[in-house]
């Protein structure tokens, strides 16, 4: 199996969407993104299922950067079916969200999130963010499977 | 006064008995001579008897002129030959003066004695008059008075307010007031006796024998416990057809009972509303609550949906004309950059609004904890978090040790977030800056200020210092959002406490907060 590392963003707003790439390109990262658009294609690209059946590409990606306000199936409720499949019960997930709701940050910790961030509003820090939080899972973070 | 009448008759016989006596001596002379007086003494003493005193005188010296004529020696002859003779008729005149003398007093001692007896039986008969007239008087009195308090108390029985019904052991009599008979239209001649009135006032046999069985039950316990008759309400059927709701209770005496009979229908009847219109209100409150929930459950969600929903576009703007700036500077010019800037700037502040609002209606939504705060601890982390940001202030800090609270810790965090990033913002132009975060005693209230000696503000524009949106100066002077201390008060006033400021510009401004002992709330004054 072919080990090259990728990033999933599940993002719906594809002005974010834009923004999160040109902060990972910064650091090199961004042609190592899929893109999903809502809950159910991130279940369906996790578990190759639907229009993901045949997809390439790594078995699981090295991290999970998931909005919680998604189209079809939520965020949070993503998050809860990933953790109770045994294939992506130790998946990293990075909630990356504009909440800074608690109840959201406590919910995505209680479910089993790695890490919990909030979008800055300020693009530069915004960029800073991403592209750390790329680096950190991509290169610095040593996942569950190697 | 028979006497009296008589006097002249007893007088004539006592004048007339010498005369008598003369003739029967006359004629009886050989048996009585010598003695000339014998019958003589005797006369003058009944003449004086019955004719009293001046008869008896006339009488004796009739006598004695008859008895010298007639009888001393010479007779038929008034010589007198004897000075013995002589002596004889001054004893007679002497005696017949004693005789006429004591029977004079003899007469006056029996009418004195007369006059007193009379006297006396007539105080005796006054006596008894009078003794008889008060008795009679007193009989009046009681029997006026028996009457009176008869009338009395049968006007108090028929006219008292609360209808009466009276009733003898044997149930056979009974008596009612005006008032019951007006209460329930039924008259003393509907109901002589106590049985015509069950039926009248309890047509439903079964009602009724639940209400005798009631009624007979608490008149025995009444009797026995020597107690009124315990009070219960009965449905009474009037004499127009309609049923009342009668408290009935009494009391017992001797053998006799006292009814009394208070309307409750109305009461019952306002009872019953006021039931319908707490279960209507309740019912009301209820969907209110619901009502209510759905709105805050709406507020929740629109919240949320602002913190997540608004900040995306406001990233987009900020990021695409960074992007932009990043990008294609070199290709921008002049003005080109400044615009960007605006837009940065613009979203930036927007950002800010956003997340005031979002503290603000936190603030004013969920569960508040009263819990012991160290707010000396609190202060600190402020201070240091901004020190942290602009190291190369220079600024005095005096916070007080040891100040402790009771109170939700979020929220209060948030006010001293507010009041101290206020202080340290209207300070930057303060050529020796000083913050102060301590307590004092006020009214009896403990206060927790927050005092600088920065910009201070007109204390005229005080009243919308605590409002969303207001500032007390313009961006360029200080910049700020303006909804801080909206819901720095918001949050005091969630804790029951109130807050105040004082300032005056250029010299400062002190914030002075109290926080309700578990909802109490008390005043400060400035």
């Amino acid at each position: 199996m072919n080990e090259v590392k990728s990033i999933l963003l599940v993002e719906d707003n594809p002005q974010d969407e834009m923004l999160v790439l040109r902060s990972l390109r910064k650091v090199n990262l961004a042609n190592q993104v899929d893109v999903v658009r809502d809950g159910q294609q991130a279940l369906d690209y996790l578990f190759r299922e639907g229009e993901f059946s045949g997809r390439s590409g790594s078995e699981y990606p090295a991290v999970v950067l998931l909005d919680i306000n998604l189209p079809r199936v939520s965020g949070l409720e993503v998050l809860e079916r990933l953790r109770g499949d045994t294939r992506t019960r130790l998946l990293p997930v990075v909630i990356l969200t504009s909440s800074d709701e608690e109840r959201d940050r406590l919910k995505s910790y209680e479910i089993g999130a790695n890490s919990f961030v909030r979008k800055p509003l300020d693009f530069t820090e915004f960029a800073e963010a991403v592209a750390s939080l790329g680096v950190y899972w991509m290169a610095i973070n040593i996942p569950p499977k190697g | 006064m028979e006497e009296d009448r008589n006097r002249p008759l007893y007088v004539a016989l006592a004048l007339l008995l010498p005369f008598i006596t003369c003739w029967v001596q006359w004629q009886f002379w050989s048996i009585f001579t010598p003695f000339v007086w014998f019958l003589f003494f005797p006369t003058v003493f009944f003449s004086s008897r019955i004719g009293g005193k001046s008869a008896g005188l006339v009488s004796t010296a009739i006598s004695a002129v008859l008895v010298v004529y007639f009888f001393i020696p010479p007779q038929l002859s008034f010589a007198l030959k004897n000075p013995h003779n002589l002596y004889s008729v001054v004893v007679f005149l002497i005696m017949g003066y004693l005789f006429s003398y004591t029977h004079d007093r003899l007469e006056r001692a029996n009418r004195r004695a007369s006059e007193a007896h009379a006297a006396v039986r007539i105080a005796k008969e006054q006596l008894q008059e009078e003794r008889i007239g008060r008795l009679q008087t007193e009989q009046q009195q009681i029997t006026d008075n028996l009457v009176r308090s008869e009338e009395r108390f049968r006007k108090l029985f028929n006219k008292a307010p609360i209808p009466f019904a009276y009733v003898s052991n044997d149930s056979m009599h009974a008596d009612y007031n005006e008032r019951f008979v007006r209460m329930f239209g039924y008259t003393r001649e509907d109901m002589p006796t106590l049985d015509h009135w069950w039926p009248l006032a309890y047509p439903d046999a079964e009602y009724r024998s639940g209400v005798l069985e009631s009624w007979n039950a608490a008149v025995k316990k009444a009797a026995a416990t020597e107690s009124d008759v315990e009070p219960f309400e009965y449905n009474i059927t009037c004499k127009d057809g309609t049923v009342r709701t009668i408290l009935i209770s009494g009391i017992t005496l001797g053998d006799d009972f006292l009814a009394t009979f208070f309307d409750v229908t109305e009461r019952k009847r306002a009872e019953e509303e006021i039931r319908q219109l707490n279960a209507g209100l309740e019912q009301r409150v209820e969907e209110r609550t619901a009502e209510l929930l759905a709105a805050n459950q709406e507020l929740d969600a629109f919240a949320y949906a602002v913190s997540h929903d608004l900040r995306a576009p406001l990233r987009a703007m900020n990021g695409f004309s960074q992007a932009l700036k990043e990008d294609f500077g070199e290709q921008l010019h002049g003005e080109a950059h400044v615009y960007l800037e605006q837009i940065t700037h613009a979203s930036r502040h927007m950002g800010q609004l956003i997340d005031g609002l979002l503290t603000l209606s936190r603030c004013t939504r969920g569960e508040l904890l009263r819990d012991p705060l160290d707010l000396t601890l609190m202060a600190g982390q402020v201070r240091d978090e901004l020190v942290r940001q602009e190291p190369d202030r220079l600024l005095a800090w005096q916070v007080e040790p040891g100040m402790t609270a009771k109170g939700d810790a979020r929220m209060l965090e948030v006010v001293m977030r507010n009041l101290i990033w206020n202080a340290w913002k209207y300070t930057s132009g303060t050529p020796s800056p000083l913050i102060r975060v301590y307590t004092e005693e006020r009214n009896g209230a403990r206060c927790y200020c927050v005092a600088d000696n920065g910009a201070g503000f007109d204390m005229g524009h005080s009243q919308r210092l605590f409002k969303p949106f207001q500032r007390l100066h313009r961006q360029d002077e200080f910049p700020g959002i303006g909804i801080g201390l909206a819901t720095v008060q918001r949050i005091i006033h969630r804790h029951g406490g109130e807050i105040c400021a004082e300032a005056e510009p250029g010299k400062g401004a002190i914030f002075r907060f109290t926080l309700g002992e578990s909802g109490v709330s008390s005043k400060v004054e400035g």
